[in-house]
């Protein structure tokens, strides 16, 4: 039932290990696939020598970009990344041979063997070199770069008097985040008698990745069929489609199964990750503290391609002001291109990043103007009706006050400091575009059919461990008084659903569910009610009753099924047009806007520079919990990734994920249900909001007990030392 | 992973199928091991499996000696009967990893353990404890603070091939016994343990996490033992506890690749250190 906890389908088999993800699925006469990886971050490929390969025992195949069509490229927004490294190499770690054999071990001794002889060329690494300097692919290095320019300068006040400015800076950095998804990409391959090829991949986003697939391979998409598998989890990206499409390749080439499973080192170096960022901002506010301007120059690290990069910085920029009415926003944003692994989405695409310095600046402003950093935050507030720096008017609930109040008011943390540790406090709020912006016109299609009172749903929305199937089991609860229907994943034979994340199955895909349920249930009701003269509507379905608002009529739910052997209906669910950002980054380009607010304390160890997050309260502006133990996974997950980027996870170090010790039980200050227009029951997507303000608050904390500035994340222990 | 699996229910048996194939490896909690294996790092050709042999979970009296098991996990380490024998393999015990590591890996794993620098070994080392090694011909008393903590991995030194730990002999002492932790970033930990007894003259302090072994601070051992006060056993002075962090600082020269982070580890460890003997002696 919708607002009720329902435990997940796939949560017992994931924690007892007997969950089957991709890398577990065998198929007779198997061979596995390990890739040639690029120890370069730039060189020219003088050639690729796979004789040696061949001479490996096991051995069956090796691929590079000669068995390709000339320019196999892919890409989500542009195709400009080679499925192997076509006379270049532009990132330490980037494809450019595959092997194929019978053994794992044969796969890579073979690997081992193929000869590339690569001369080195300059790598550009510092995104900020990487602008000016020689391009690096024939696109160029400047992804996408969008010049806000809002509103106009306050120089006067009413009474024609000049504003007092309080001015502040700041240079402010994040580095780049690894999702660390508990199983990493994978695919298995199988070729097909029609010459095509079976792909099973975890991919949340099979349509896009078989069109980009059959291209890359020179097949019709018809000949491509790709099966979504168990995802074992998605912090965002999944599933590179170079390394499918090389899967799908030696499967032809050697007419056997082919399966790949990249290993953990592999995964960090393959790209995906969070966008690392470098941030100047200036603020300007008024001497009561109403901010008078926003200006900021934002580079992104796109990597060696462009992924997804033009597509979030089309989300940041709209954030990079904050929750924060902004009479005059300046904001060039970039992403480059650099010989570094591709970036991806994570969480919170380009909204974490800007929080981060969005919320330094308010606490350096408060600081500037002696206030308090809540009552600054409150006084600047965006709320409906107002208009966010791209010109679009927000005509949503937009609770930003009233998350921040709920988790100032909530109760500190009882327990006193730890014995030589300094105590702070921070407070952050985010915002965060959802769904498809600029234009994505996204919709979302599911088949429901009742069969003698089992209900089966059928969508291409993928479950990648967003507790999906979970949902949709609820709304046919909800609806049609079944708990227990079964839930298909349609893959490429139903039209696409678009790639989860940023809210979109719980809003467009669970329409479609809702609105097909509906409709099964107004044709079922309309006999039941006929016979006591009422329409379908006075009816409520209920724990297995069908009930009438004056409970005159109170029958068991399977009277409903009695006479309809089976019914079949389609729902689809689009989301609310939008338009492109014009050059001045102006424009309704988002569908929603979610906002969440944060308070952490933190415990500092002034001398050892350990930090200890005591605790993180959040309120989240979630339109409707449809799932309160779901809502709180994906809060808590989201602290999680939070804390890891924040405090543990050191790019240029041995990778540390967080560990259940770094931490705390999260504590939800209040969930704000003020219902969404347009979204099927009002709910928006959770897990992206919920983590934009984590890093940030986590930061102001530590600033907050020890008066450093600390513009960069991860804040590590030796950063944090106070003599 | 192709390889054998045995399941010997004795220590002999368990030692004997070690002996018989110089490429099998012993499996405790396989907390270290495990993903090692699945990684296919290592491709031991059969693993034996400790979990049954019943005499590696045992703990004892031996004329001044306590007798720990290899096979005692670190959640059983911490338990109120060996906290109290053995405080600072109990401190350290409270601190490792998580409750599921703490429920599965175990001392004899720990020691030998790749991943990671051993938490218990520092605390081994102050208390001048030995590692039993046991093969077909005999048990070897390894002492690790004896071994050369600088010169690569520590497992290489302690055990010969086809040896099996069965477990630690540790003088039983009266005094303090103190085990400091701090995270230094990057996933990776200082560890300080020390030692210090009622008669004056016997401080041993070792530092784990800074290099490959524990390294065992003698110098500053020495300077602190004298400004121990010969009757109360209390230090001379309130500032010996921060001069004895540096001088341990000065001696164990932590390793790290950039110049920042030696500092910084330098910094730690003079900090644990001076807590660790303002903790023991008060202050
Ligand atoms: C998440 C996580 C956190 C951790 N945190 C810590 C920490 O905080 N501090 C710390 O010190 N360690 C930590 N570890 C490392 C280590 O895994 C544990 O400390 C544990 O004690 C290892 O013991 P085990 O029984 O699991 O060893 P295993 O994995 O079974 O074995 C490790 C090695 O020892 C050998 N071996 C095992 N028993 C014997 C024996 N009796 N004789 C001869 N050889 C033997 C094995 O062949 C193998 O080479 C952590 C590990 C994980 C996964």
């Amino acid at each position: 039932m919708i607002g009720e906890s329902t435990p997940r389908p796939d949560g017992d088999a994931k924690a007892r290990g007997r969950f089957s993800y991709t890398g577990d699925l065998w198929a007779p006469g198997l061979l596995w696939c390990v890739l040639v990886r690029s120890p370069h971050r730039h060189a020219r490929i003088l050639g690729v020598d796979a004789g040696a390969a061949y001479a490996v025992p096991g051995v069956r195949g090796v691929v590079t970009a000669a068995d390709l069509p000339a320019g196999a490229c892919h890409g989500a927004i542009v195709a400009d990344r080679p499925v192997l490294a076509d006379g270049v190499v532009r990132f330490a770690g980037e494809a450019v041979a595959a092997v194929a054999a019978e053994t794992l071990q044969a796969a890579r001794a073979g690997a081992a063997a193929v000869l590339v002889s690569y001369q080195p060329l300059e790598p550009a690494v510092d995104p900020e070199h990487a602008f000016a300097g020689p391009p690096l692919h024939p696109d160029g290095n400047v992804l996408r770069h969008i010049a806000l320019r809002h509103g106009r300068p306050v120089r006067v006040r009413r009474d024609g008097t000049p504003v007092e400015e309080v001015v502040v800076e700041g240079l402010y950095e994040v580095p780049a985040q690894y999702q660390a998804n508990p199983a990493t990409d994978a695919a298995l391959a199988l070729p097909s008698p029609d010459g095509g090829v079976e792909l099973h991949v975890a991919t949340p986003y099979p349509h896009a990745d078989r069109d980009q697939v059959a291209e890359c391979l020179g097949l019709p998409a018809g000949m491509v069929r790709l099966m979504p598998t168990g995802a074992g989890g998605s912090g965002g990206s999944r599933e590179d489609v170079g390394l499918t499409t090389v899967v799908g390749l030696l499967a032809l080439r050697t007419g056997r199964p082919v399966k790949a499973v990249l290993d953990r080192d592999e995964s960090l170096r393959a790209g995906g990750h969070r966008h690392a960022a470098r941030m100047k901002y200036t603020h300007r506010a008024d001497r009561d503290g109403r901010l008078l301007a926003v200006e900021a120059q934002i580079i992104l690290d796109g990597g060696a391609y462009a992924g997804v990069s033009p597509e979030v910085i089309g989300r940041l920029i709209g954030c990079a002001a904050g929750p924060y009415m902004v009479p005059y926003a300046a904001v060039d944003a970039w992403a480059v291109r650099t010989n570094n692994a591709p970036a991806g989405a994570m969480r919170g695409p380009g909204a974490v990043q800007v929080c981060f310095a969005h919320e330094a600046q308010m606490d350096k402003l408060a600081d500037a103007l002696g206030m308090d950093p809540v009552e600054l935050r409150l006084r600047n507030a965006l709320s409906t009706g107002t208009m966010l720096t791209t010109g679009q008017v927000l005509d949503g609930p937009v609770p930003v006050g009233a998350a921040l109040r709920a988790v100032a008011e909530a109760a500190p943390p009882a327990a006193p400091p730890a014995p030589g540790t300094l105590r702070g406090t921070g407070y952050a709020v985010g915002l965060m575009p959802l769904l498809g912006i600029e234009g994505a016109d996204e919709s979302s299609t599911a088949t429901v059919r009742l069969d003698g009172g089992v209900v089966t749903v059928t969508c291409a929305a993928v479950e990648v461990g967003q507790g999906f199937v979970t949902l949709v089991r609820q709304i046919v609860d909800e609806v049609l008084g079944v708990p227990d229907a079964i839930v298909l994943q349609a893959g490429t034979a139903l039209p696409t659903a678009g790639a989860p994340g940023v809210g979109r199955h719980t809003w467009l895909t669970a329409g479609a569910v809702e609105q097909a349920a509906r409709e099964i249930r107004e044709r079922l009701l309309a006999p039941v009610a006929a016979r006591y003269g009422m329409t379908a509507r006075l009816l409520d379905v209920r724990d297995g009753r069908i009930r009438s608002y004056d409970g005159l009529i109170d029958l068991p739910v399977d009277v409903m099924y009695e006479d309809t052997a089976t019914v079949t209906t389609a729902g689809a669910c689009r989301a609310p047009s939008t338009e492109p950002l014009d050059d001045a980054g102006q424009g309704n380009a988002y569908p929603a806007v979610a906002f969440s607010a944060c308070r952490v304390v933190v415990d500092l160890d002034p001398e050892l520079g350990t930090i200890r997050v005591v605790d993180v309260t959040g309120a989240y502006d979630a339109g409707r919990v449809l799932d309160p133990a779901q809502a709180r996974v994906r809060v808590e997950s989201s602290v999680a990734m939070g804390v890891g980027l924040a405090l543990t996870e050191d790019a240029e170090s041995v990778w540390a994920p967080p560990g259940p010790w770094d931490v705390p039980q999260v504590r939800v200050a209040a969930w704000i249900e003020e219902p969404q227009p347009g979204a099927p029951f009002g709910a928006k997507g959770l897990g992206d909001a919920a983590i934009v303000p984590v890093p940030a608050a986590l930061a102001a904390a530590v600033r907050n007990a020890t008066g450093l500035e600390l513009p960069r994340l991860p804040m590590r222990p030796r950063d944090v030392v106070v003599d | 992973m192709d390889a054998t699996i045995l399941m010997p229910l004795s220590l002999d048996e368990a030692v004997d199928a070690l002996a018989r194939d110089p490429r099998a490896l012993p499996v405790a909690g396989g907390t270290d091991l495990m993903p090692r294996v699945n990684a296919e790092l290592v491709r031991p050709s059969a693993l034996v499996g400790l979990a049954k042999v019943a005499d590696l979970r045992r703990w004892g009296y031996e004329d001044g000696f306590a007798m720990l098991g290899a096979g005692l996990t670190w959640a059983r380490l911490a338990d109120a009967d060996l906290a109290a024998l053995v405080p600072a393999l109990a401190a350290a015990a409270n601190e490792v990893g998580t409750a599921q590591v703490r429920a599965m890996g175990t001392l004899g794993g720990n020691i030998l353990a790749s991943g990671r620098p051993a938490d218990s070994l520092p605390v081994l080392a102050a208390l001048e404890a030995t590692v039993s090694c046991r093969s077909p011909g005999g048990v070897r008393e390894v002492a690790p603070h004896l071994l050369e903590p600088r010169s690569g991995p520590i497992a290489e030194q302690l055990l010969r091939p086809g040896e099996l730990i069965t477990g630690v002999r540790v003088p039983l002492l009266r005094g303090v016994q103190e085990f400091v932790k701090a995270p230094v970033g990057a996933g990776r930990y200082l560890t300080l343990a020390l030692v210090a007894g009622p008669v004056v003259g016997d401080v041993r302090c070792a530092v784990g996490g800074a290099h490959p072994g524990p390294v065992r601070a003698f110098e500053a051992e020495r300077w602190l033992a004298g400004r121990m006060d010969a009757r109360s056993g209390r230090l001379s002075d309130a500032r010996d506890a921060a001069d004895f962090g540096r001088l341990v600082a000065d001696e164990v020269r932590p390793e790290a690749e950039q110049r920042a982070a030696r500092a910084h580890l330098r910094h730690v460890v003079a900090v644990c250190a001076r807590r660790a003997v303002q903790r023991a002696f008060g202050g």
